[in-house]
């Protein structure tokens, strides 16, 4: 019986899929059918969920283990998989969750109790936005997701903490800047040359004035040196600061522009309703093709390699990246610019 | 799939149900700031002459190709280089073929495929009925989508961004005199707020809300001193909206004649609410930023489950439903139990609630 009883939301595992599931999650949260709702997510993506009107729901989980573990104690009615990975269908079969709610993806359809097929082509997958899969997932559940702008909170003080530590590392009161994210979880594939990433933020501060800011997730580091050695103007590469996701989000709102790989600053950025540029190489557009009232997605097309959804280039000359020149996202900058701010 | 090039020449074959029409329109807006009108490039729209009337004033250099009653006509659409088919029916795909229009792009649904070079077989739902759904689709048992959506989704795989998702439309100077004079007549002054309640239903429709449970709505609206209310109808759907009008007379019947698509517009733009079953006119509310409380029947929620923000849906669940028939089969008691249990207080109080939103909106 799912009316009145207790659905666990079983949150994805990427940055970017996490933020395009904000709304479900709300939606889910505000749906009074539910005595209660569990947002089981991964531990280290609890500070992007910092501030959210149900934070207290979130249930972190450290890995596999853990996510049976608060299967086992949780006891939900339903568990909703908002991912399309295997090992999150076979815990929750596992876990004995009397209804299992997900995409037919990744061989999981008979772990499934209820299950959606996307379109197809050919009896092959055809591409659509990974908010659209969500969305239709919650409908298994009988909710109604209102819209699918992505949504994030943060608080005024951590605004201004923030602020303070930009400032500290070297930004000036009142100075406008452009968040540049130049790394990218997945792989190699999706990463965009340090330099054309300098050129293109040495442009953006000369026609636009904005201070370049260089942030990243750990391990980036040297990448994020590499952008800020290769910049002619004076940027600021955030490596030695203190970084994580709730920073993250304080950095995103209070930017002018995002210029990032495709990744999931991306979908920060849609959240806050600030402008973004995203350089996509590997990746179908159509998979991320949601949210685009204030995003330019970058990319080369008619390439026949392209797209390859590989996360290291199989053929070694990576032209999807490499031939893409900063111009192109000089002028998609330049468009959003003029469209005004966001917010 | 093929992606679009400049200069190709598009043909959109946009539906012909209201509702879906209006849910193409960002498509649409997309494809015509896609492609560049000139040189050889250009876009074409077929659809009924009515719906097409909904983009006068817009979508400059785009041409519309007018669908009669008989259904398309190959001569009309040759020349084209690309044919999108937005509606499911099998005669454009036809059509389509017999115009030699090389591309040729839609759903596979209704035998179509093999008239078709890019053809896709829509989404679908496995295993259990889905909750709050009282039994299973039959099979293929396709998945019920937000329609704009799926626009959104093709318009990718031809790498046409859809930027702005929400449908868009505006009243014509036409629309908006006809219904400013109907308004005077029914002695609604400028500038008074009123609620417009879609009353319109073919005779026997299972998909419109019956007379009774409009009754209660309107007579819980009326015990509410809410605003006026309207009730509207349709060409040939006046049925419904006159027993209302003898059951209620409190409200005011807008039948003499009913209003043509385009007065509906104006008329929908300027009211406080719009009260109706699930059918075309919640999109045309939506499309315009006006609240609409939707009554859901024999339909799929999920179909209609985008750009929900100002719209209040409720429905009951039934174990014969959702059937999508146009007529309900049952007798006795359980006869159009998805429409008659739904409980008119209820009704009212969500419309009063968005009423009052929009007043506090200013």
């Amino acid at each position: 019986m799912i009316d009145g009883g207790h659905v666990a939301l079983r949150a994805p595992n990427w940055v970017g899929d996490l933020v395009m599931a904000t709304p479900v999650l709300d939606a889910f949260a505000a749906d009074a059918r539910f005595e209660r709702v569990t947002i089981v997510v991964r531990a280290h993506l609890v500070p992007l969920l910092e501030d959210a009107p149900w934070r207290e729901r979130v249930r972190p989980v450290a890995g596999p283990r853990e996510e049976l573990e608060a299967y086992a104690e949780l006891d939900p009615d339903a568990a909703v998989l908002l991912g399309n990975s295997f090992g999150a269908a076979w815990r929750a079969f596992r876990a004995r969750v009397p209804v299992r709610a997900g995409s037919a993806l990744n061989g999981r359809r008979w772990l499934l109790t209820h299950a959606l097929v996307p379109p197809t082509r050919g009896g092959r997958r055809l591409p659509i936005p990974s908010a659209h899969l969500q969305r239709d997932v919650a409908g298994l559940l009988g909710v109604a997701v209102p819209d699918l702008h992505p949504r994030l909170w943060v608080r005024p003080e951590v605004e201004r903490q923030v602020r303070a530590e930009l400032e500290a590392a070297g930004l000036r009161a009142g100075e406008r800047y452009v968040l540049c994210a130049p790394g990218a979880a997945f792989g190699a594939a999706k990463l965009w040359p340090p330099e054309h990433f300098a050129a293109a933020l040495d442009r953006l501060h000369e026609a636009h004035g904005l201070r370049a800011l260089i942030g990243g997730g750990p391990g980036e580091e040297e990448l994020m040196d590499a952008v800020a050695r290769a910049s002619r103007h004076e940027s600021l590469s955030l490596a030695a600061a203190p970084r994580d996701l709730e920073r993250l989000k304080a950095q995103v709102k209070g930017s002018a522009l995002v210029l990032v790989g495709d990744s999931g600053p991306r979908w920060v950025a849609a959240a806050f309703d600030v402008p973004c540029v995203t350089i996509m190489g590997p990746n179908f557009p159509e998979l991320t093709a949601s949210s685009l009232e204030r995003c330019r997605v970058v990319r080369l097309e008619g390439l026949e390699c392209a797209p390859c959804l590989e996360r290291t280039c199989p053929l070694g000359h990576h032209r999807c990246m490499r031939d893409l020149t900063p111009e192109r996202a000089v002028a998609a900058a330049d468009e959003l610019l003029a469209a005004g701010p966001g917010r | 799939m093929t992606r679009l090039r400049d200069g190709d020449r598009v043909l959109v074959r946009a539906p012909s149900w209201l509702g879906d029409f209006v849910a193409c329109e960002p498509l649409l807006r997309a494809l015509h700031a896609r492609l560049p009108l000139h040189g050889r490039g250009s876009l074409s729209i077929a659809a009924p002459a009515r719906l097409l009337a909904l983009l006068d004033g817009r979508l400059a250099g785009a041409q519309r190709l007018s669908v009669g009653r008989e259904g398309p006509r190959p001569q009309a659409w040759r020349g084209h280089d690309v044919a999108l088919l937005l509606d499911g029916s099998w005669r454009s795909a036809w059509c389509a073929w017999r115009a030699s229009i090389p591309e040729r792009l839609g759903s596979a649904r209704g035998g179509r495929g093999p008239l078709l070079t890019s053809a896709y077989t829509p989404a679908r739902e496995r295993g259990a009925a889905p909750v709050g759904v009282g039994r299973r689709g039959r099979f293929p048992r396709w998945l019920p989508r937000p329609f704009g959506a799926v626009c959104a989704e093709i318009g990718a795989w031809l790498g046409v961004e859809v930027r702005d998702p929400r449908p868009r439309l505006a009243p014509g100077d036409r629309g908006r005199a006809a219904a400013r004079a109907r308004l005077e007549r029914a002695g609604v002054r400028e500038g008074e707020p009123y609620l417009l309640v879609n009353a319109a239903a073919r005779p026997g429709s299972a998909k419109g809300a019956p007379a009774e449970l409009l009754e209660g709505v309107l007579a819980e609206l009326a015990r509410a001193r809410a605003p006026r209310t309207l009730l509207l109808t349709a060409p040939g759907e006046t049925e419904t909206a006159r027993r209302v009008a003898e059951l209620a007379p409190g409200a005011t019947l807008l039948d003499d004649p009913p209003p043509d698509l385009e007065e509906l517009v104006a008329l929908c733009a300027s009211s406080a609410c719009l009260l109706t079953a699930d059918c075309g006119a919640r999109h045309v509310a939506v499309a315009l930023g006006t609240p609409a409380v939707v009554v859901f029947g024999p339909t799929d929620p999920r179909h209609g489950a985008e750009h929900l923000e100002r719209v209040r849906g409720l429905r009951v669940e039934v174990p014969c439903g959702p059937c999508h028939r146009e007529r309900c089969p049952l007798e006795g008691s359980r006869r159009h139990a998805c429409m008659t249990r739904i409980d008119p207080r209820a009704v009212a109080a969500a419309a009063l609630e968005l009423v009052g939103a929009r007043r506090s909106d200013g």
